[in-house]
């Protein structure tokens, strides 16, 4: 009866390490330092300002009516379940979960080099714990 | 036998245990009081070449212009430096850490990078600048 017992925790146990939890965690790049909102004004704020404000964008592009900077801070969350068949190691169940959110900050200028336009979204506000 | 078995386990247990750590840099440092001595309107595109060495991209807004003015896609120069009006002198740092236990893992992955980034105007004078530091955190 002991062995019985013995047997089936062993198998239990096999069981077990073939199953596996991960959670990872990702950060690209640098947080937008304040509120654009309170700091941006469409038509006064000049480019110096934006980059004494926001520092150096991450991406600048060059257009005949202006320059538009890019902010960009990722975060990536991933949580994975895994639980396989020991032996052959067939997977019996598995559950993924990916959030890939990022804040993104887009400055739109005239040729002067004065705010046009700007967008910005707190993504990653949006993400779920797991 | 519960005992073997338990030591057993207890062996496997700690050999499926573990943790990693792994940093990378790309790039050349940005020194900080270099990027506090520059002066929008006094320091020229030789200055921050000398101070910064060569940059890590920059921007030719004449060919671009030439481009868009002709509407005729003229070949590239071959010396591009003394056209550019942007320079970006860059160092990027990352960082991967982690835990791998039995039945649970966890890592966390930072990117980070310091970066000055120079506009100039036509007289090769610096015009505005931005700069940050956030790869000093991941040391």
């Amino acid at each position: 009866m002991q062995k019985r017992w013995s047997s089936l925790a062993l198998l239990l146990c096999c069981s077990l390490i073939a199953s596996g939890c991960t959670i990872g965690r990702w950060y690209v790049g640098s947080p937008v330092r304040d509120d654009p909102a309170t700091l941006i004004a469409v038509g006064e704020t000049r480019k110096a300002d934006v980059l004494a404000h926001f520092g150096p964008p991450d991406r600048i592009l060059r257009q005949r009516e202006g320059d538009i900077f890019l902010y960009r801070y990722e975060q990536r969350n991933s949580s994975e379940l895994d639980i396989s068949e020991p032996i052959r190691g067939f997977t019996l169940f598995r559950w993924d979960k990916v959030q890939d959110k990022s804040d993104r900050l887009m400055v739109f200028f005239d040729p002067a080099g004065i705010v046009s336009a700007f967008g910005y979204r707190h993504g990653r506000a949006e993400l779920e714990p797991l | 036998m519960t005992r073997t078995l338990g030591l057993a386990l207890g062996l496997a247990a700690c050999l499926s245990l573990g943790c990693f750590s792994i940093r990378v840099v790309s790039g050349n440092s940005v020194p900080a009081d270099r990027v506090a001595a520059i002066e929008p309107g006094v320091t020229t595109r030789v200055e921050i070449l000398e101070w910064f060495g060569a940059p890590e991209d920059f921007t030719d807004p004449s060919g671009l212009r030439r481009v868009f003015a002709d509407g005729v896609l003229l070949p590239e120069d071959v010396l591009h430096l003394p056209y550019a009006d942007v320079l970006v002198f860059e160092l990027t740092r990352g960082r991967a850490r982690g835990v791998l236990l039995l039945f649970f893992n966890y890592f966390d992955v930072r990117v980070a990078n310091d970066r000055l980034v120079v506009f100039f105007d036509d007289q090769d004078r610096v015009l505005y600048y931005g700069y940050r530091n956030d790869a000093e955190a991941l040391e």
